[in-house]
Order: structure tokens, then C-alpha cells, then sequence
């Protein structure tokens, strides 16, 4: 691409390395940010919810459970339903020289849903705390794989992405930052008149082939989306399935929506691509 | 922490080092390209909640540093017009102002010498392009300015890059 100017200037370029303390600081700073930003939140919600312990709140402690407030602070609303109020996060935090985890585990009150079938809230909240555990495991294995002092940094997210009538979708983003940073999610259903936590797969009738049906579709629009920019971001040969519990939310809209984790079907650059199933596609598989 | 700032916070660790080049190219400090690199950190999350499109992060958060780099420049621009005032007077023989002292700290290489013939913005689509290998139109979101006056001024500073070698071909 560089062909203007010399290899010697190019390399002399390259050669502004920052100091390694550097990484550090930016971390530093990061966390600094978000302290101040979360302190800011949390104020403002305690006033507005007349919460007088909000300040109380600020402090971090392991696995406590927050309040509502906190909660709502905490995560990012897409759709505020009458359930996104029900929702309380657990904290998980640990620190050690360069190593850091930031993790929630988003839960629903029992007591503040019982309008809704109690196995599937416990499933619900079961399923979101082995998603915990799981992050939480991989965590401390980098730590013990890397050795004494490694330069790991786990935290993690959630939004509700669906409150409807029928519904509720909450999306726990989990980011994983070694060397170069890794996003992934898990999008958890539960069908409020059921109780059952949905799967993909459990959109579609059982001899429905909704699986080559959306694979397809997917691979149409990577290759559209690689025609039409400059660069060949998405990877439709990775795609070679899409599993039962592939990730997926409806929008605003009531499409369907597929997600997928970072590097999975596209560079990175792309972070999680999705891509909107059409209506009539969704409609013909149903069927 | 919010999904965007699991985003931006992710972004910047892996793009730190390039902001560090691009504010470096700028500053030719290392403390003060270090300084702007943290507030870039720093105001990309205070504002991450006010991000409508998350698909260009890297762009947005070029367009901060670019943007505290030429801050930074500003603010020292002041400071010497305001020491050179204050002083009244200009710099005995063989003394140098402010300015020419801090260029001259700098690594005077071919690299600082080439950009030192450009204006600020100039010097800016040039390292974005040229060194970061950014395409244009993420060029113009981060120089906050439509394609086509990027496109101009990127050749303008091409021209300008060209007729200087001819001058240096010239000399020798």
C-alpha cells in the first residue's frame, strides 16, 4: 500500500514504539473513566430513585448482590420493559499486578417476577451464572497458564435486548482483553409463558431445515458485504454451520437478528458482525 | 461497565500503540504523546454512551487524539507567541527560540524532517494514509471533513512532499 515513501522512512516510522509503561497507564486511565463514569451514574440514579445508600453501593465487593438501581445503572437498557427493573447483577472483581476481571452475572429477582413460570427464572438465572463461571474459569487459567504476572483483562456486560409480552432477551457481553482484546456474547431467552430458555433452534418447527436456510442467507450478505467495501472483511468460508444455540435477538423491527463472537466469521475489525434475517425468510421457515 | 465501554475499552488496548505514533508524528515528545494517548482514553469513555455507530471505533478514536494533538500544538503555539512577548526581545546569536529548541529535540530524521514541510492537517492525512494505512473516507470521519477536501488536501501535501525532494535532488 506504502509505496510513496521509502522503506527506510516507513521502518523509521514504525519505529515510534511507545514506552512499555504505557499499556499501563491507558489501562489506568480506562479504569479511572469508568469509575468516575459509574460513580456519576450511580449518583444520579440514587437521587432520582431516592436510593440514600447509592454512595454505599459505589464500593466494590465480591459477589454482593446490588439492587435494581444498581443494576439499571449498570447495564445498558435497549428495551426497558417492566422486567428490566427486576434485574439485580452480582459482582465479581479481582486484581493483581496486571491482571484484572470486571465480571457481572445479571439475575431476576424471583420475588419481583412472579408473574412469570419460577423454573424458568431459576433456569434463566442458573444458565447466565454458569456463563459467569465459565468466564470466570477461563480467567484464572490464562492467569495460571501465563505465569506469575500476565497481562490479562476479563469483564463483562449485559443488556436487556427484548422485553415483550412473550419474551424476555438479555445479552451478556464478555470481552477479553491479552495481547490483542476478544469480544464474545451469549444471548439468553426466556419465553415468559413457557418458562423454557429458547434456542435458535427452538424457533422453527421440528422438520423445518433452518439451518441451511440461514446459513445461506448469512453467506449471501457476508459476500455482498465484501463486494461492496473495499476490503474482504467476512470469512464465508468459515461459516461451515450454524448451531442450534447460535446466538440471535430480534430488533426493533421484530427481525431476527444472528450474532456472532469476534474473529468467528469475520476480521476483527468487523468486532461481532450481525446480520438481519428477511421477514419473508423467517416466515417460509416457520411455515 | 456497558456494552460500549466493554467496546471502546477493548478498542483502545488494541489501538494504544498507533495512537502513540500518530500523536508522537504530532508532539515529537514522548511524555506529552503518552499524556494525550490517556485522555484519549479517558474522553472516549466518558463519551462512549453518546456512540450511535460502534462499527468504526478505531476511526473514532483516531479522530480524539488527532484532535489533542493539534489542541496540544495550539496551546504551545500561545506559549511561545506569549514567551516571545514577554521576553521583548530576540534570542542572542547562536540561541533559539522555544520552538526551533523543541523541533531540534526532537530526533531531527528523515521521517520528522519530511513532515516538518507540511501543515498540521497535511502532516495528519499524510501519516493517516501513508503510515496507518487508513482509507480515505475513514480519513475524513476522523479529520471531521467530507471526502473530497481530504482527497485535495492529500494530494496538495503530496505536491508539496514532491517539489521538496525535487529541491533536495536539487541541492545535491
Amino acid at each position: 500500500m506504502n509505496h510513496i515513501f521509502s522503506d527506510e522512512i516507513q521502518r523509521e516510522y514504525k519505529q515510534i514504539t511507545p514506552p512499555p509503561q504505557l499499556e499501563k497507564l491507558v489501562r489506568q486511565a480506562i479504569r479511572k473513566a469508568l469509575w468516575e463514569k459509574r460513580r456519576k451514574t450511580l449518583l444520579a440514579v440514587g437521587r432520582y430513585a431516592s436510593v440514600a445508600a447509592a454512595a454505599f453501593l459505589i464500593t466494590l465487593t465480591t459477589f454482593a448482590n446490588l439492587s435494581p438501581q444498581m443494576a439499571y445503572a449498570l447495564g445498558e437498557m435497549a428495551v426497558i420493559g417492566p422486567l428490566a427493573k427486576a434485574v439485580t447483577v452480582r459482582e465479581y472483581q479481582d486484581q493483581r499486578n496486571h491482571a484484572e476481571a470486571f465480571l457481572i452475572t445479571p439475575q431476576l429477582d424471583p420475588q419481583a417476577v412472579d408473574s412469570l413460570p419460577p423454573e424458568g427464572v431459576e433456569a434463566l438465572n442458573q444458565a447466565m451464572e454458569a456463563y459467569t463461571a465459565e468466564m470466570m474459569g477461563e480467567y484464572e487459567s490464562l492467569l495460571s497458564q501465563w505465569g506469575e504476572d500476565p497481562y490479562v483483562s476479563v469483564s463483562s456486560a449485559y443488556e436487556i435486548v427484548t422485553d415483550s409480552d412473550t419474551m424476555f432477551s438479555i445479552r451478556v457481553d464478555h470481552s477479553l482483553i491479552m495481547a490483542s482484546s476478544r469480544n464474545s456474547c451469549r444471548i439468553f431467552h426466556l419465553d415468559k409463558e413457557t418458562g423454557k430458555l429458547l434456542s435458535l433452534s427452538d424457533l422453527f418447527p421440528a422438520d423445518s431445515n433452518w439451518e441451511p436456510v440461514l446459513r445461506q442467507e448469512v453467506i449471501r450478505q457476508m459476500e455482498e458485504r465484501n463486494a461492496s467495501e473495499e476490503s474482504d472483511l467476512y470469512f464465508p468460508e468459515q461459516l461451515t454451520e450454524i448451531t442450534a444455540d447460535q446466538n440471535f435477538y430480534w430488533n426493533e423491527q421484530g427481525e431476527l437478528v444472528l450474532v456472532f463472537s469476534e474473529y468467528e466469521v469475520a476480521a476483527g475489525v468487523a468486532n461481532m458482525p450481525e446480520f438481519v434475517i428477511p421477514q419473508e425468510i423467517l416466515t417460509e421457515l416457520k411455515k | 461497565m456497558t456494552r460500549k465501554d466493554q467496546l471502546v475499552s477493548a478498542q483502545l488496548m488494541a489501538d494504544y500503540q498507533k495512537l502513540y505514533r500518530t500523536a508522537y508524528s504530532y508532539v515529537r515528545h514522548e511524555q506529552d504523546a503518552m499524556d494525550i494517548v490517556q485522555e484519549t482514553a479517558v474522553r472516549a469513555i466518558r463519551s462512549s454512551d453518546q456512540l450511535k455507530d460502534t462499527t468504526s471505533l478505531s476511526a473514532w478514536l483516531m479522530r480524539i487524539t488527532v484532535n489533542l494533538s493539534l489542541d496540544w500544538l495550539r496551546q504551545r503555539k500561545r506559549q511561545w507567541t506569549r514567551t516571545e512577548e514577554l521576553d521583548e526581545q530576540l534570542p542572542a546569536d547562536g540561541q533559539q527560540l522555544p520552538e526551533e529548541q523543541l523541533i531540534r529535540s526532537a530526533e531531527k530524521t528523515g521521517l520528522m524532517e519530511l513532515l516538518d514541510q507540511l501543515e498540521e492537517r497535511e502532516r495528519m492525512v499524510i501519516v493517516l494514509r501513508y503510515f496507518e494505512e487508513y482509507k480515505i473516507g475513514d480519513i475524513a470521519v476522523i479529520m471531521d471533513e467530507n471526502v473530497n477536501t481530504t482527497k485535495s488536501r492529500l494530494y496538495r501535501a503530496l505536491d508539496k512532499l514532491k517539489v521538496s525532494y525535487q529541491q533536495k535532488l536539487a541541492e545535491i
